[in-house]
């Protein structure tokens, strides 16, 4: 069965401020879409509320054609969320803040952190602690962690914020591969992103409230 | 496409937030430390501001050791989620193929066994102080070791409905005080009953069936504490 995300009539707010209304898509595996819109038109929010950690105010989203519910395993199993604020410890290595995360997503006893690390570039940081990286180390852990994701579905927010153009380049690359392999992803970016799949294009600032 | 990973068992979820939790406390001893003597200073400033006199001392110990533990575990409280909200952490347990509330029972777990757990150890020491007799001592220690994982539970929800929130660590303390009310009558009960010959069964009875709730309702409406706080 080929996966798929769909949304209807989405609508958020933020307090009593309506951000958006009347967001919808469909989307395929092996597509994605990519979120624009100019800063505080909601592109964060509308992840969350993805992602179920944000309820829509209108709307409904459906995976795999059936409405999905926040809380069931199954739902969280097949989505990766990665936000603005990392999901990182200050205080703990970079190997181990991707083993404890991997774990989390249930990667049960593959021990492949170092392996990931490398892939990202980060071999050498692997035992310094993660509060002592550089903005753009720290969106190369995210990348490891994307690059052994199996995640079927990826939310990112601004993925390559910080990223200088090689690691750009890798995150066009892990996001290639995983669309070959049928997966489906949600984008929030300003900048072009280097991939080679053309992405479906939704601007939040068409949905604004009048 | 390789098919989806298979969701985390309650119990390997579970395990799973008490040991990250652990390994991070580990990482903290200071902080922790504190808690502790917090206990055992607090526990000392009685004789000092009451009255040195033996016999009142020793009538007043139970009260003055669960006084001191209800205070000491609100110093901890803070941490239990706070930190994770802060870095983004909570929102991938959040979302992790697990059932939350066995993530948050393991956190609460583990943040028992690093806050509640030293007290236990510690009251004896208190109890000694105030001259308290050994099997007095012992009822002490029992009514601790079932009400304090009662208080990290109240704690644990409000500390989850007050992230977010301004002045939150305070604020916390306001809210879980009168909540902790029942488990301090409860507790410091338990020993002066058994030194007034009553015995300390019913109090210890009570105690017990405030845990067995705790444990559980408490992992629900911790976990739904806390995805309100997200949302």
């Amino acid at each position: 069965m080929s996966a798929a995300l769909a949304a209807a009539e989405l609508a958020c707010a933020a307090g009593i401020r309506t951000l958006f209304t009347g967001v919808g898509f469909e989307l395929k595996a092996g597509r994605w879409l990519q979120l624009t819109g100019p800063n505080g038109t909601g592109k964060t929010t509308l992840l969350r509320a993805l992602a179920g950690l944000v309820r829509p105010t209108a709307g409904e989203v459906h995976w795999n054609g059936e409405p999905r519910r926040v809380g069931d395993p199954h739902w969280h199993a097949a989505c990766l969320f990665q936000g603005h604020a990392a999901g990182w410890k200050d205080g703990l290595s970079t190997a181990d803040n991707l083993r404890l995360q991997r774990e989390l997503d249930n990667h049960l006893g593959d021990a492949r952190e170092r392996e990931l690390l490398a892939r990202a570039g980060l071999a050498r940081q692997a035992r310094l602690p993660f509060g002592r990286l550089s903005a753009g180390q720290r969106r190369r852990l995210s990348l490891a962690r994307l690059a052994g994701a199996r995640q079927r579905l990826w939310l990112l927010d601004e993925p390559t914020t910080a990223l200088d153009t090689a690691g750009q380049q890798l995150f066009g690359e892990l996001l290639d591969s995983h669309l070959a392999n049928g997966g489906l992803a949600v984008v929030a970016t300003h900048q072009p992103l280097p991939v080679r799949e053309r992405p479906l294009e939704l601007s939040l600032a068409d949905h604004a409230p009048r | 496409m390789q098919a989806d990973l298979p969701p985390m068992s309650a119990s390997s979820a579970l395990v799973w937030a008490c040991r990250r939790d652990l390994y991070l406390a580990a990482r903290s001893r200071a902080e922790l430390a504190v808690v502790r003597l917090f206990f055992l200073l607090d526990a000392s400033l009685f004789p000092l501001s009451v009255s040195p006199d033996p016999t009142l001392l020793r009538a007043i110990a139970p009260g003055i050791a669960w006084v001191a533990a209800l205070l000491a575990t609100l110093l901890g409280l803070p941490r239990l989620f706070a930190a994770d909200w802060a870095d983004g952490t909570l929102e991938q347990i959040l979302l992790a193929p697990a059932p939350l509330p066995a993530l948050i029972a393991g956190k609460v777990l583990a943040h028992w066994l690093v806050t509640g757990l030293p007290l236990l150890l510690l009251a004896p020491l208190a109890g000694l102080q105030f001259g308290l007799a050994a099997d007095a001592i012992g009822i002490l220690v029992a009514s601790l070791a079932l009400g304090t994982p009662i208080l990290s539970w109240l704690g644990a929800t409000t500390a989850a409905l007050t992230l977010g929130a301004r002045g939150g660590a305070s604020l916390l303390a306001l809210l879980v005080l009168p909540l902790a009310v029942p488990v301090l009558i409860f507790g410091a009960g338990a020993v002066e009953s058994f030194a007034a010959g009553i015995g300390a069964e019913a109090h210890l009875s009570l105690l017990g069936a405030g845990l067995i709730l705790v444990w559980v309702f408490g992992p629900f409406a911790a976990a739904l504490a806390v995805r309100i706080a997200h949302e």
